[in-house]
């Protein structure tokens, strides 16, 4: 696989959209997130995102994340996808996260604080913004 | 006589502060329901929205809590999605604030693990919480657990008082096990 087609999966009620853009070489997902089975939903996008990692090394890649809740087992997929692109960047990628979070929200914003201690290699960003997704 | 003792029956949930009270299969499907249910009740008595987070995010633990553990379950196909476990699933609101009910029956080696679980989170402060959901964020899921390990975090996270749970002794040495969590 080349990875040079967009990914996207559409949003529903409860799992996000996803898009990944080869050609600003940037990572969205946006939404809620509960999913009737969290590793067979995330799945595919990690793989996906870990195909695109490898096939095509070079320049800032960004992930730019919007969630308006997620449950604990998504949390823990999210997790695993963050510490993927943790180990891309350790191998030479240069990553970006930005989390946006509503600032009245201090779930979303704790839960950015937290997954932010994890980064040593990338870039972890916490951004407030008016309006999520 | 059939509308008077379903009269009644109505005025038990009420007496007990019930919004709605399901009993029976709880599916995924059931859980999308419900929690817009939820949602329009919050949104009928303008919940604040931090508090509308907070109760969205107990409930689909609780629930999906039941749709895992529970010991009475039938599956439609192999697929994880269409499984229907036993249960009950209630939401009230009481002195101010939403309450979350949920009810399934488990094994007794289950229940007295789970028991244990929650002894041990009944005695953690907020902070104390978030640290110990971090780690567990972190660690690979325990075994027969969905990723849900940490669910039983997330609710004490969320709740405002100690979480409420009990356990009843039915049949064949099995338990029905009781959460209540109030935000």
């Amino acid at each position: 696989m080349t990875y040079d087609a967009p990914y996207t999966v559409e949003a529903t009620p409860r799992s996000p959209e996803i898009h990944l853009d080869p050609t600003s070489r940037t990572l969205g997902i946006s939404g809620e997130s509960y999913p009737e089975d969290a590793s067979a939903f995330y799945g595919p996008v990690f793989q996906e995102v870990k195909g695109f990692l490898n096939a095509r090394k070079g320049e800032l890649f960004t992930a730019n994340i919007r969630f308006v809740y997620f449950n604990s087992s998504s949390a823990k997929a999210i997790m695993n996808l963050f510490q993927m692109l943790e180990e891309a960047a350790e191998g030479g990628h240069s990553i970006v996260i930005n989390w946006y979070y509503d600032p009245d929200d201090d779930m979303m914003e704790e839960m950015g604080e937290d997954f932010a201690e994890d980064f040593e290699h990338a870039t972890f960003n916490l951004t407030p913004e008016g309006t999520v997704a | 006589m059939l509308a008077q003792d379903i009269y009644n029956f109505r005025e038990e949930l009420s007496t007990r502060n019930t919004l709605f009270a399901y009993s029976g299969m709880v599916s995924e499907n059931l859980l999308h329901s419900l929690g817009s249910a939820v949602k329009q009740q919050m949104e009928l008595k303008n919940a604040d929205g931090k508090v509308a987070r907070r109760v969205f995010s107990v409930f689909v633990e609780q629930v999906q809590n039941v749709i895992r553990y529970s010991d009475e379950k039938h599956w439609l196909s192999d697929t994880i999605t269409d499984r229907l476990s036993s249960g009950v699933v209630a939401f009230g609101h009481e002195n101010d604030r939403f309450f979350v009910i949920c009810g399934n029956p488990l094994p007794a080696a289950e229940a007295a693990k789970l028991s244990e679980r929650l002894q041990l989170i009944s005695t953690m402060d907020e902070d104390t919480l978030r640290k110990y959901y971090r780690t567990k964020l972190r660690e690979d899921p325990e075994e027969q657990s969905e990723g849900g390990s940490i669910g039983l975090l997330e609710i004490a996270r969320r709740a405002t008082e100690p979480l409420e749970f009990d356990f009843y002794d039915i049949d064949d040495g099995r338990k029905f096990f009781v959460l209540k969590a109030f935000v």
